[in-house]
């Protein structure tokens, strides 16, 4: 009998079990307390207790490092079964890497261009305190806001003015360049805007009015490698004044995601000086921005200025003005007009976004299904190694760690496939971005960490059905251990209703964007060739050029005018005589400037009055109205009638048909055209002829005969058409491509899972053909068991799409309609989609000898 | 050759020696008294599972139900690869030595 003070210490052999792996726990405590029975008979009971404890605080290290060697031993078997199966069946490697390959690359791309949208604008120091003023919705205001709102409040810690007017020319030692990237700005802009300055002092920099600060691209440009500081560039604007610029600063190239770009900042007194201008509150054409002291609320802020401006200052829309935060500037402010940057719509990031990441869950579902499908053909690995002792545990870790390299193996190839498309991607999104994988290896990494849990979360599902197989049955042989399940089933679902979604979605935008390019304008933009008329302008000699151009066969037709008809984009004010209401005598209208020739040469219909005559107009203020300012005006005959405003008084002659004066987003406004032969800057020429080359190079000999040092830049009339629905064509690519993309995975997830059907009722099929059914017959059977499923799928995308693109259209004033034909087709699209991808699968099961499939039973 | 420390190394020996009896308990006194070290049993197992990664080893857990108070003990036997290491370890050892005599090297005359 043992005594109980012989009974080894409780707490010590916990420790001591707890460190040792399942199998050598019993042997290993045996031998134990072996020893330590041996030491009480020895040496007493004491001893023996102190040798146990020290024996196993001595060892805690090496047993842990142990359990930790043994752990690599499993994994490094883990990895070899893993790579052994992924080899063993090539098809289905290469059909599920593929797809989700395919589907993380498209993640990947969608998620750079995301974070790069999203991160406009954050980099400068005091973003959050940085506003743009507003006017009516209008990004452009009133000349002297900003030095009145740093005079008054001294919440206003900066304000900055910024203009950008276009093409300039700029000369340095005799070689000339045109830049579009000129900007007028306030001496205090680089206290509103933190960008970083290379030469200079930040304080002083802009303070002279012949100050200039130009970026390290522009120094490299004119000056290579010598130093710009002091050096005078020459400047000409509009084609005609110019003047000299001290480079006093060097800028950091200003980074892509900002709101506010340049290559120049020059002082804005100059340009004032230039055009002897007078500031006023009434001519609205710049930006404005401020920055806010600290604690300031600029809702406040503005409630007081508004207050000012009425009271003190007479303004009469002082409600309409607005503080606009900088960082909404880009993704959020789609409701103000005329930007100084680039702008984008947040709807935008957010359908990319949720479509990056339904393509990356259908790519998921891929896997889920085709690893649980294919579990069939690993149970038997699964039953013995259940009977050989591994927990459930284990194998759970095993078909993650299977996840997990079969997610590293496709990162890996979604890489490769990344770096490929990325030009591609990047050609045709809206961004102004470019992306490399390189240089934005620090937003990749929670790009790929996420694809990395999302692998893992698909790899659970899979591990716990295979893991929870009973050896029993698996070992037995009946290989019907995966039921049909409910959840295959209803992930085909899935995948295949957002594959509808984004067939309807395609289609509606490509109509659209075809109904935009192809609507009747009201104008004729075809063989028209646009220019600036600034040399002409600067000889002031349009009539000569337009007859030197006129002398060519080639050349049918030439108009000068301030807009094109598609772009009447400038808002006036005119006040006409009201005998109904005299105080209400005040109309809104777009405005531009015409010549005789304007109206033919676009086609433009005249419905009322006549069109501009050289013998009787000559000298006349006379305007044009179109059909919507006339019937807003509610006259029964205009023609006669006085106009008032700016520019002076003018009679109305005649009236001209509608035509889109502004894209399709907005319906068509009020507009009037007012003769003007010699002062607008914008040249249309009409052209007949086969060889446009050839005409090209006779204009730009008229052109250079007039300006030898302006280039001739031409574009177009047509593309630059196409170029004012760039979004929505960008759009309907990017949507192509996701569209492909998802196919693609619907596909190979149908592939996979209808050889696999196919593989589970082998014996079903033989033993059909065998009592005598036709090829067609087993066909059809596999067929019906997928289709049911895609047609199912349309219910779920039907409603969701619709939804989705009325809101889309909504933007337009003229739209598409969402007809029931393009539901119809998107079904019949899936439909035959999903048939062509069964078909392999099932006419090679159906054309099988049967004697193959039965000769084992 | 593959290298293995002398503990493995002195329980390959004390394995071979102990034949049929090579278990924790019996390959833990072999070891201590050929090396004059008192192991901690924890260093033993360890470099026992080390052998038993290597090949060098094989083991059999047997149950005792009645006998020596119902223990288990996991008996451990050298398989061939361990055979050919411990050669190769005497070879090796013997190469070190070559050519130096037992007389040249006295240890008293050294001190």
């Amino acid at each position: 009998m043992r005594k109980k003070k012989d009974v080894i210490p409780a707490l010590a052999a916990w420790i001591l079990a707890r460190m040792i792996r399942d199998e050598d726990r019993l042997s290993i405590l045996s031998d134990f307390s072996e020893t330590y029975e041996e030491l009480i008979n020895e040496k007493g009971h004491l001893e023996a207790c102190r040798w146990y404890w020290s024996q196993v605080l001595k060892s805690i290290p090496l047993f842990m490092t142990n359990i930790l060697l043994w752990r690599l031993v499993m994994i490094k078997n883990y990895l070899k079964i893993g790579w052994r199966i992924l080899i063993r069946s090539k098809t289905f490697s290469l059909l599920n890497i593929t797809g989700f390959a395919v589907g993380i690359a498209t993640y990947l791309m969608i998620g750079l261009y995301v974070q790069f949208e999203l991160s406009y604008d954050r980099f400068h120091v005091n973003a959050d305190r940085i506003y743009e003023i507003t006017v009516d919705n209008q990004a452009k205001t009133p000349d002297v806001l900003a030095p009145t709102l740093l005079e008054e409040f001294p919440d206003v810690k900066a304000a900055t003015r910024l203009i950008n007017r276009g093409e300039t020319s700029v000369s340095f030692e005799g070689r000339t360049f045109i830049e579009n990237n000129w900007v007028w700005a306030d001496q205090h802009i680089l206290e509103v805007f933190s960008f970083p300055l290379l030469k200079g002092d930040r304080k002083t920099v802009m303070r002279n009015p012949d100050s200039i600060i130009i970026s390290e691209d522009m120094a490299f440009k004119y000056f290579g490698n010598k130093d710009p500081i002091n050096k005078v560039l020459h400047c000409s604007f509009f084609g005609y004044v110019g003047t000299d610029f001290i480079v006093r600063g060097v800028l950091k190239n200003i980074p892509k995601n900002s709101h506010v770009r340049g290559d120049f900042f020059a002082n804005l007194e100059t340009l004032n000086d230039l055009l002897h201008k007078q500031e006023d509150w009434n001519s609205k054409n710049l930006d404005t921005f401020i920055l806010l002291n600290e604690g300031v609320d600029p809702r406040v802020f503005e409630e007081k200025y508004k207050a000012l401006l009425e009271s003190k200052y007479n303004v009469r829309d002082a409600e309409q003005f607005s503080n606009q935060r900088l960082t909404d500037l880009h993704l959020r402010s789609t409701d103000i007009a005329n930007h100084f940057g680039p702008v984008n719509d947040i709807r935008t990031i957010y359908i990319f976004s949720a479509i990056a990441l339904v393509i990356l869950i259908m790519a998921c579902i891929n896997y889920l299904n085709l690893s649980t499908a294919r579990s069939i053909q690993r149970s038997r690995e699964v039953g013995i190694r259940k009977v050989a002792g591994a927990q459930r545990s284990q194998l759970i870790t095993q078909f993650l760690g299977e996840s997990l390299l079969f997610t590293s193996l496709s990162l890996i190839f979604a890489f490769g496939l990344t770096y490929l498309l990325l030009p591609v991607f990047s050609s045709f999104i809206e961004s102004e971005g470019t992306f490399s994988l390189l240089n934005h290896a620090q937003s990749l990494i929670p790009l790929v960490l996420s694809v990395l849990i999302v692998g893992l979360l698909a790899g659970v599902y899979p591990a716990f059905v295979m893991s929870n197989f009973t050896p029993s049955t698996t070992l037995k042989g009946s290989s019907s251990v995966i039921k049909r399940s409910f959840m295959r089933n209803f992930l085909v679902v899935v995948q295949f209703s957002v594959s509808v979604f984004l067939i309807i979605c395609t289609m509606v935008i490509s109509n659209q964007v075809s109904f935009l390019k192809n609507k009747k304008l009201g104008f004729s933009k075809d063989h028209i060739v646009l220019a600036r008329a600034i040399p002409f302008v600067k000889a002031r000699a349009m009539r000569p050029a337009k007859e030197e151009l006129l002398k060519y066969p080639e050349v049918t037709g030439v108009t000068f005018s301030s807009a094109y008809p598609m772009q009447v984009n400038q808002l006036y004010d005119f006040y006409y005589q009201n005998t109904d209401d005299p105080e209400n005598n005040q109309v809104s209208s777009y405005y531009a400037r015409v010549d005789y020739d304007y109206i033919g040469l676009f086609d433009m219909e005249i419905v009322k009055g006549r069109n501009f005559e050289r013998q009787r107009d000559e000298g006349r203020d006379v305007l044009i109205i179109n059909e919507t300012l006339a019937k807003q005006l509610g006259w029964d005959d205009p023609i006669g009638k006085k106009f008032s405003f700016r520019r002076g008084e003018g009679t109305i002659i005649g009236v001209v048909k509608d035509f889109h004066n502004r894209t399709m987003h907005s319906k068509i406004n009020p507009v009037t055209l007012h003769l003007r032969p010699y002062y607008p800057d914008l040249l249309a020429i009409k052209i007949d002829t086969a060889d446009v080359q050839k005409t090209l190079a006779v204009i730009e000999d008229v052109y250079k005969r007039f300006s030898s040092d302006y280039p001739f830049i031409y574009n177009f009339m047509d593309e630059r058409y196409d170029n004012l629905y760039k979004s929505e064509i960008r759009k309907e690519k990017a949507f192509r491509y996701f569209l492909g993309v998802a196919i693609l995975i619907c596909c190979l997830g149908l592939f996979g899972l209808t050889s696999f059907s196919v593989e589970r009722r082998t014996k079903e099929i033989g033993i059909r053909k065998v009592l005598g059914a036709s090829i067609p017959g087993i066909t059809s059977l596999l067929y019906r068991e997928f289709t049911k499923w895609v047609l199912v799928s349309n219910v779920f995308a039907w409603p969701i799409a619709y939804y989705a693109m009325h809101k889309w259209l909504q933007a337009y004033a003229y739209r598409v309609n969402l007809g029931i034909g393009i539901f119809v087709a998107s079904a019949l699209i899936a439909l035959l989609i999903a048939l062509l991808t069964v078909s392999y699968q099932s006419i090679k099961a159906a054309t099988a000898n049967p004697v193959d499939s039965l000769r084992y039973e | 050759m593959n290298i293995i420390t002398r503990l493995e190394e002195a329980i390959l020996i004390a394995i071979w020696r102990l034949e049929d009896n090579a278990y924790g308990v019996t390959i833990n006194k072999q070891v201590s008294k050929s090396l004059k070290k008192k192991y901690s049993m924890g260093a033993l197992y360890f470099a026992l599972d080390q052998l038993l990664r290597k090949d060098y080893v094989t083991k059999n857990v047997k149950c005792f139900y009645h006998e020596k108070g119902g223990r288990s003990r996991t008996y451990y036997s050298l398989t061939k690869k361990g055979k050919k290491a411990l050669h190769e370890v005497k070879a090796y050892q013997k190469s070190l030595w070559e050519g130096i005599s037992e007389l040249a090297f006295d240890v008293k005359d050294s001190k």
